[in-house]
């Protein structure tokens, strides 16, 4: 019974070191808790870009994209995950990957500099036969001042069958 | 080696304890009889600042005196008073100002929150100064954000973008000349806490017309605004400290939240449409507890309930929205929640009791949410930053 105390009080305190350190993770200087939903429909045939948008920079030093990875992709193809040029405008959706007209760059070593916007941009295709496509989200890893820490955009993307 | 055991156990838990996120007593309490004995001084206390600022008496100077707070009841404990019934607050920090009027606020650990707490852990507080000339008054939500260092944070601060950490609360408190003639201590009622004094319903103003939300779905989509069961609002609180009808000033603001929701109409291409609701105040007769005892002290008019009113105009403009992402794959449903919401300074109508309108701030919780439909091609626009986490959203 000791024994199993002594066991609980270690699990205790061990998880609670972990829980700090994933905590600071957590705790970089992009942040954002409003949540969206973007929902539109696709021809098998058909490709599209979801651009994702970051929170601004809001420090004053630049911010390294390390990268990007989707949450819960379900029932679509995805052609690709890069990000478009730091304040070069954003796009919610469009036709094609990459999208005409926006010049895209990988996300590992991306910038974003200080007070500066930046988007996420996903390719995806819905295959033939799929009722609905879903993504639940993007966690996004980047270094601020030395320091690695990861972001999870709460942006979500819905695709259904084109209707004729 | 059972009593080994039993030590090490001990001696792990009561490191976890010491690790954790609480503020504790660093030094012995010095007595004082005379005000708010049973809460320690913030100097002598090591947790999170709720409040710190400077001091300032009638002319502007930095000036000695005392502050402290108090926690207020949650709507839901305030919707069941009526004129006449008595407030239970609580006093829960209090600091000694010095000659040059600065003072850090912390909440006595012996204090216990839980019952002033709305669902999500935010307390509505209210800041008292007293100088040797004057009163001063501030309202102000807090939420202690957990992290890992605990932090007392506006909650519309943890969910703004742009906060990178819960910022102290920074207040200059200016006093306000004392008019009512009874500076000494009052016979107070019975109070409604043994640590309290009272404070008194004497009015109510129910259905007073806010904003809660606003589209503006341009020509190219249409927009739907839906201000659903839990949404959060900060409203504006007036204080009288000369008790008079018409003297008001906004002093802060009160976080409530909806016991309902409103599915708005759904706006055609190209409205611009401001949603309303109604709120119940109550004018609250307040007694400070300074330095010479329960003191009646002037009059503070806030928000008590959501009383579930829908109503609407037309705006005359729309706001600027400069930061555009085109819909090119359309037809399309962007759904965004009012996170980052914006305050409109005269939003809540009430000018016509008080001779002001107060503050009213709706959103930064995912329980507001603006939908646009957009059915050929256009562009979703953000006033301060693209459109999911800008504070007005403009179609185009």
């Amino acid at each position: 019974m000791l024994s199993g105390l002594v066991l609980a009080a270690a699990i205790l305190v061990f998880g609670f070191a972990a829980v700090t350190r994933s905590g600071d993770r957590h705790n970089g200087p992009l942040r954002t808790n409003s949540t969206t939903t973007l929902e539109f429909g696709l021809n098998p045939d058909e490709t599209a870009s979801w651009g994702v948008d970051l929170p601004a920079n809001p420090t004053d030093s630049d911010i390294t994209f390390v990268s990007a990875e989707l949450v819960d992709p379900v029932g679509l193809s995805i052609l690709g995950v890069l990000m478009n040029g730091a304040n070069m405008g954003g796009i919610v959706n469009a036709y094609g990957y990459p999208p005409a007209g926006v010049e895209v760059f990988p996300v590992e070593g991306s910038m974003l500099p200080a007070r500066g916007m930046i988007q996420v941009i996903v390719g995806v295709q819905l295959p033939e036969g799929k009722a609905e496509g879903t993504i639940a989200g993007v966690r996004v890893t980047y270094i601020a001042a030395g320091q690695t820490y990861e972001i999870l955009l709460p942006y979500s993307l819905r695709i259904v069958p084109k209707a004729e | 080696m059972n009593s080994r055991l039993r030590a090490l156990a001990i001696a792990a838990l009561a490191s976890l304890i010491a690790t954790s996120p609480t503020a504790t007593v660093v030094a012995a309490v010095p007595e004082s009889a005379d005000w708010l004995a049973d809460i320690a001084e913030s100097g002598q206390l090591d947790g999170p600042i709720l409040a710190r600022g400077v001091l300032l008496d009638t002319n502007g100077r930095p000036a000695p005196g005392q502050v402290s707070v108090i926690a207020w009841p949650p709507p839901d404990v305030m919707a069941t008073l009526g004129v006449g019934d008595t407030v239970k607050t609580a006093p829960i920090a209090k600091a000694t100002v010095g000659a040059d009027g600065r003072f850090a606020l912390r909440v006595d650990p012996a204090a216990s929150l839980k019952e002033f707490m709305l669902s999500d852990g935010t307390v509505n507080f209210d800041l008292w100064a007293e100088t040797a000339d004057g009163w001063s008054l501030f309202s102000f939500p807090r939420a202690l954000n957990p992290g890992a260092v605990p932090a007392w944070a506006d909650p519309q601060a943890l969910a703004s973008i742009a906060a990178s950490a819960p910022e102290v609360l920074e207040v200059t408190l200016r006093s306000e000349a004392r008019t009512i003639d009874s500076q000494a201590p009052v016979t107070a009622p019975a109070p409604a806490s043994d640590k309290a004094c009272v404070d008194t319903v004497v009015a109510t103003y129910n259905g007073r017309v806010g904003i809660v939300g606003e589209v503006y779905p341009g020509p190219h989509a249409t927009a739907d605004f839906q201000y659903i069961n839990g949404s959060s609002s900060t409203l504006g609180v007036g204080f009288d400290a000369a008790g008079g009808p018409v003297t008001f000033t906004a002093s802060g603001t009160t976080a409530m939240s909806s016991t309902g929701t409103i599915d708005y109409p759904t706006q055609a291409a190209n409205k611009r449409t401001v949603f309303q609701s109604t709120f119940g105040y109550q004018n609250v007769q307040k007694q400070i507890f300074g330095s010479a005892g329960c003191i009646q002290q002037g009059n503070q008019v806030r928000p008590y309930r959501w009383d579930g009113g829908a109503l609407s105009y037309a705006a005359a403009s729309t706001p600027s929205a400069p930061n555009c992402s085109p819909v090119s794959a359309v037809p399309a449903t962007l759904t965004k929640d009012t996170a980052s919401a914006i305050t409109f300074s005269n939003g809540l109508e009430i000018s016509g009791v008080i001779g002001i309108d107060l503050s009213l701030k709706t959103g930064f919780n995912a329980s507001t949410k603006i939908k646009h439909v957009f059915s050929s091609v256009g562009q979703l626009c953000g006033s301060d930053a693209s459109w999911p986490n800008a504070s007005r959203v403009v179609g185009k």
